[in-house]
């Protein structure tokens, strides 16, 4: 396939790549869709939740046929203590029907399934292909040169770097380098298998139906970090994130929090008798707003994890949208013919109007609680211990007692008045919700 | 034949399916190892493929078990290591991702 012409080339055949190779393939495009994996997912990692928007727009009624392991109908939020844990929850058979609270999913089924909707409108898929190179000309990019040896050449109209957060067109293109240490988290996931019947009685759930447990506080030694177990089928997905940044300052190997978060008291039960049947990692953008480098730049149009768009807890349906409106931009280039520099700043303007960016604005402060926040991961986590311990013992001494060591503890740990700043501010960035 | 040395990681990473490649895709430039004080390659990367040789005064690049993260590029504080992926569907093939 040596130097032919698209209109469009999409490297990465993720939930951004596959959203922005789908959108232009229905509008009747050429797209050339490039997976450096054997298969799509073969070299992704996620936690493991897609989302019902913007996915429906792209495949309505996609829950009748999508590879979807669980759907989510059980949110849990812990705060891990050193050895224990507060926890919020909300159950809702509301959030089952249709896929409203999210479904579990695993890479390598889902995105395999996902491309070959974007096949089936007309794009060309291309797998085991990493592309090695971009093509410039006269300032902007014009094509991709792909793999090693072959010198296989694409060129086309607009580039969708669809690429990851190690993103090699963005690099090879000068748009950005790789990320800096504190705008990623390093996560690490296992999959662990169990018999579904024991997923559904251990975490209290239908068949069919699923649970997302969230931790936060206590997961890495004080820093910044999460920790994550979601249920699938027959497996869970049990991973930890930790800020590459704080990692560094730890100097401790990232398995090493994985493994004392899956022996955590609160945790261990929940995995007891399952078998590991994957080790992954992966890069995490943890950056928010102003870690997104330009959308549009000399002919590319960033998305997904290229683009630096998640925000905890939420990645793929940014990835999605992101790449729905590089697909539109593309699009309207197409119907008039122009595809300058200028006329894919659409796409721009289309992310700055968009639950993403609202959503980034919202939590602007979001990197700032992770890098400076250690109140969240050490001394509320301690304070809500101490408390709930002495509260919850009875043991002859009077609640009012109790109540007035709590305000002490809270007085004497935090102080009145970041807690009341934080609660207008920085904790809204620090929740999932 | 000689036995590859055995670590501890590799326990972990026998469930994960590999298409190992003959050749190395982590390019390390070692010019500054020695006096990089802390090393955070040898302990940032999730699979342990960087190993610092006390007595070679170098290091030993396990690249077979790589997942193609990319930790190591961007915490080198010399800016020394590339990661250039494996070829054609080659290195890490995740079943569940």
């Amino acid at each position: 396939m040596s130097t032919e012409k698209f209109d469009a080339i999409v490297v990465g055949a993720g939930p951004a790549g596959t959203s922005a190779a789908l959108t232009m393939a229905k509008g009747g495009l050429s797209v050339a869709l490039i997976e450096r994996g054997e298969s799509p997912g073969a070299k992704n990692v996620f936690g493991g939740v897609v989302y019902k928007w913007p996915l429906e727009e792209m495949i309505p009624k996609f829950w009748e046929k999508a590879p979807i392991e669980r759907k989510i109908i059980d949110h849990r939020m812990v705060i891990l203590g050193k050895d224990s844990g507060f926890s919020v929850s909300y159950k809702d058979d509301y959030l089952g029907m249709e896929t409203r609270g999210g479904f579990t999913a695993l890479r390598s089924r889902f995105d395999p399934w996902f491309a070959q909707q974007a096949e089936e409108a007309g794009a060309t898929l291309v797998t085991s292909m990493p592309v090695s190179e971009v093509i410039e000309e006269g300032g902007r990019v014009v094509g991709i040169r792909a793999g090693r040896g072959k010198e296989n050449e694409l060129y086309a109209q607009a580039i969708v770097a669809a690429d990851g957060v190690m993103s090699t067109v963005l690099q090879k293109a000068g748009i950005r380098g790789p990320p800096a240490a504190e705008d990623v988290a390093i996560g690490l996931k296992e999959v662990i298998e169990l018999p579904s019947d024991t997923i559904e009685s251990r975490f209290n759930l239908k068949r069919g139906y699923g649970a997302r447990l969230d931790y936060l506080g206590s997961v890495a030694r004080g820093k910044s970090g999460g920790g994550f177990v979601y249920t699938n089928s027959n497996t869970l997905s049990v991973g930890i994130a930790v800020l590459l940044s704080h990692l560094l300052e730890l100097r401790c190997k990232p398995y090493e929090i994985l493994d004392e978060f899956k022996s955590h008291p609160v945790v261990a039960p929940l995995l007891e008798g399952g078998r590991v049947k994957e080790y992954q990692a992966h890069l995490i953008p943890e950056g928010g707003l102003q870690s997104i480098p330009p959308l549009a730049s000399r002919g590319v149009l960033a998305v997904g994890d290229a683009a630096m768009l998640c925000l905890y807890p939420e990645g793929t349906n940014m990835a999605m949208a992101s790449g729905v409106m590089a697909g539109k931009t593309i699009l309207e280039s197409k119907k008039t013919g122009d595809f300058s520099i200028q006329r894919l700043m659409l796409y721009e303007r289309l992310m700055k109007e968009s639950y993403i960016f609202k959503e980034h604005s919202r939590k602007k402060n979001y990197h700032n609680v992770l890098t400076s926040g250690d109140r969240f991961n050490t001394d509320y986590p301690d304070a809500i211990t101490e408390i709930m311990r002495n509260i919850l013992v009875v043991d002859g001494v009077d609640r009012g007692t109790k109540h007035a060591a709590a305000r002490k503890v809270i007085r004497d740990k935090v102080g009145y008045v970041r807690v009341l700043r934080d609660l207008y501010r920085d904790i809204w960035s620090a929740l999932p919700w | 034949m000689v036995n590859p040395p055995s670590r501890k990681i590799d326990e972990r990473l026998y469930v994960n399916r590999y298409n190992v490649h003959s050749e190395n895709h982590l390019h390390v430039d070692q010019s500054k190892c020695q006096e990089c004080r802390d090393k955070p390659c040898t302990f940032s990367c999730p699979v342990d493929d960087y190993v610092w040789d006390p007595e070679l005064k170098r290091l030993t690049v396990f690249y077979e078990g790589c997942v193609e993260c990319g930790a190591c590029v961007v915490v080198c504080p010399y800016h020394k290591i590339a990661l250039d992926y494996p070829p054609a569907g080659r290195g890490v093939n995740f079943r569940f991702g």
